[in-house]
């Protein structure tokens, strides 16, 4: 039996009083607490959110925004002639052409980052962001273009500043792995990425050229300090080491030098453009086709193998014929005709008439005696400065082919393809960068 | 178990403070107390919290989808699609309007982002201000019959011109708490695309 005295209960109601304070002030807590926490992930999401939709407007702003073919031109105007300019383009299309020239961008390297820089403007210094185009199946350069925009915490980096600012930095890193181990070392990165196909030209000489698939990468995250300095205490400066960065307009580091392409392979030919056709009307004139080169640089190389072949359906049995010898093309500030040359269907004796060996561009002997012996009248022709020749230099940077049609004797409705290659067995071709820009058929 | 209650002496020498029943229980109430003012503090301040951040989350949520309204698929092609866009927008509690800023690419080209605001400062000169109506890099956009429009979007639908705008002032606006979201957007300009920004400002109306 129990027995509890009314008179000692005075003693216990503290302790429970005790205990309920405890309790309430443990509720209060956890009401502040989850008061205070409240919303922060819906924050957290919503600005993820807003990053992810930016940058993916970027990506999408930067491939379609429109640029000159020019690249000392602007969208209003060009400075040398001080109108506005004569080609307009999507970048992404520009992007594409300069690859497709020597498989780096350094043509429009710099304006691709001037369009980033501007779009990206609003996000200010609060975020670092990279632009990259990756290309899985190619063997080496993988990745041709990087742009990495860097929180720089040195003074000594930031010209003109004396405190922390954003570099641009040009970055050549080696693979995917070197890639993948820097943006490990990244905490939130908002990423989108778009798929195209570049075209680059044939590693082994085909009528078409390759295509490439490749994506192009854009990533933003909030503004954090790289170590670009090895060290100690600087635990990740192994991943960013290697992305080979510099810091771009800087000496040495400009998108010309650091975006350049592998070029074409020293030795191989390459066939450009795949291959077009000449028809000849009906009044027995041909179609001409031009094709229009630009070459940068003082550069040698050869002329070879122009093949003339048939079309299914010709009645008219065109041969194949060959065009060799060295060409030179003088410095680029030599804005003048050098050389034309015209290949010609028709007799062999009427387009001998016009060579003239003092020419940039001469048939061998061995290569005009096929012709002269071969019964279908084909022969290459070397002509002097007279308004029928077909290798010019135009103003300062093009040079063109042009394949015109005989005027004698045509049955009618002949059609022949031709192919035209270049080869560079001393490599010049490869080290002087020999750009193909455009091919225009007039 | 059976309870025995057993009353005896009311003060016994051994119960020395006691005070009768209430008495007893009096400094207990101390504790009590201040743990319901700390309840009730504490369900009042998460309560103001959840409130604050309620309105605040309507507000962004409300940015984001107008911001996602008007910048559409990012190109912007024809005037016809920022009209049927703006005019799509219904909103109420809040006040908002968006803006397609232009921008340059030029080296050195700077985009600010109180332009917003009719005090903004286009150069580095402390005097050199402009007006909002002034504002000369709201992007203007031909529409099917020719006639130039800012691409300008509030809660009176599209304007004319940047002449009909009311002037948003930062001192006032900053008073109701806006928010702002930008994007950039490609719109066709004389059969070019150029690059814009998008800015949309939401505060209470």
């Amino acid at each position: 039996m129990v027995q509890l005295r009314l008179n000692n209960r005075g003693q216990s109601s503290i302790m429970d009083a005790f205990f309920f304070f405890l309790i309430v002030s443990g509720l209060a807590l956890f009401l502040l607490s989850f008061g205070t926490n409240y919303g922060l992930s819906l924050d957290e999401q919503t600005e993820k959110e807003q990053f992810r939709e930016y940058v993916s407007s970027a990506l999408k702003v930067i491939l379609y925004s429109s640029t000159p073919r020019d690249p000392l031109c602007s969208l209003e105007e060009c400075p040398s002639s001080g109108n506005p300019p004569e080609e307009i383009d999507f970048l992404m299309a520009a992007i594409k052409e300069d690859f497709a020239d020597d498989g780096g961008l350094d043509e429009t390297g710099k304006k691709l980052k001037d369009m980033i820089r501007a779009i990206m403007q609003p996000l200010g210094d609060s975020v670092d962001y990279a632009f990259y185009l990756y290309m899985p199946d190619q063997i080496d350069n993988q990745i041709p273009y990087f742009l990495f925009y860097k929180s720089e915490f040195d003074p000594a980096n930031c010209p003109g500043v004396e405190q922390e600012c954003h570099v641009f930095q040009y970055c050549k890193p080696l693979d995917r792995l070197a890639m993948d181990q820097f943006f490990f070392t990244l905490p939130g990165v908002s990423r989108t990425s778009s798929r195209t196909v570049f075209l680059s030209a044939p590693i082994v000489p085909g009528p078409r050229p390759d295509q490439v698939e490749s994506e192009v990468h854009f990533a933003v995250w909030s503004s954090i300090r790289l170590d670009d300095k090895p060290g100690p205490d600087k635990p990740n400066y192994p991943a960013f080491a290697g992305l080979d960065c510099c810091i771009a307009g800087t000496p040495g580091c400009t998108a010309e030098e650091k975006f350049v392409g592998p070029g074409v392979q020293s030795g191989v030919a390459f066939l450009f453009p795949p291959s077009t056709t000449l028809y000849q009307n009906a009044d027995g004139s041909f179609n001409s086709r031009t094709l229009k080169f630009e070459i940068k640089n003082e550069s040698s190389f050869q002329l070879s193998n122009l093949q003339i072949s048939n079309a299914p359906d010709a009645s008219f049995n065109c041969m194949p014929a060959w065009v060799s010898g060295p060409v030179t093309i003088p410095p680029m500030d030599a804005a003048i005709e050098v050389a034309k040359v015209d290949f010609i269907l028709g007799s062999s004796d009427a387009a001998k008439s016009h060579i003239d060996e003092g020419f940039w561009v001469h048939l061998t002997d061995e290569d005009l005696e096929w012709n002269q012996s071969n019964e279908s009248k084909l022969v290459a022709a070397v002509y002097d400065a007279s308004e029928d020749f077909s290798i010019r230099l135009f103003k300062k940077e093009f040079v063109s082919v042009t394949v015109k049609s005989p005027d004698a004797d045509p049955p009618v409705n002949r059609q022949c393809k031709f192919q035209l290659s270049f080869s560079d067995p001393g490599g010049n071709y490869t080290k002087n960068r020999f750009f193909i820009i455009n091919r225009v058929f007039q | 178990m059976r309870l025995e209650l057993q009353h005896r002496d009311p003060k016994p020498k051994n119960q020395r403070g006691f005070v009768g029943p209430i008495g007893d229980d009096l400094p207990s109430l101390i504790p009590l107390t201040v743990a319901l003012l700390i309840f009730f503090s504490a369900f009042g301040f998460a309560f103001n919290s959840f409130e604050e951040k309620k309105i605040e989350f309507d507000q962004r949520l409300l940015l984001l989808g107008l911001g996602k309204t008007m910048k559409g698929d990012s190109l912007l092609d024809l005037y016809s699609e920022w009209e049927i866009a703006c005019n799509s927008l219904e909103v109420s509690r809040y006040n908002f309007r968006a803006v397609v800023f232009t921008i340059s690419t030029n080296d050195g080209a700077i985009f600010y982002n109180y332009e917003f605001f009719k005090e903004w400062q286009a150069k580095d000169d402390p005097g050199d201000y402009f007006t909002w109506t002034d504002n000369d890099r709201i992007f203007q956009m031909l529409d099917a019959s020719g006639t130039s429009h800012p691409l300008v979007c509030d809660r009176e639908g599209t304007h004319a011109t940047i002449g009909s705008l009311d002037d948003i002032s930062r001192e006032i606006t900053l008073n109701k708490n806006p928010l702002r979201v930008n994007y950039p957007l490609a719109v066709l300009d004389d059969k070019k695309f150029r690059p814009a920004i998008l800015s949309v400002m939401v505060w209470y109306n």
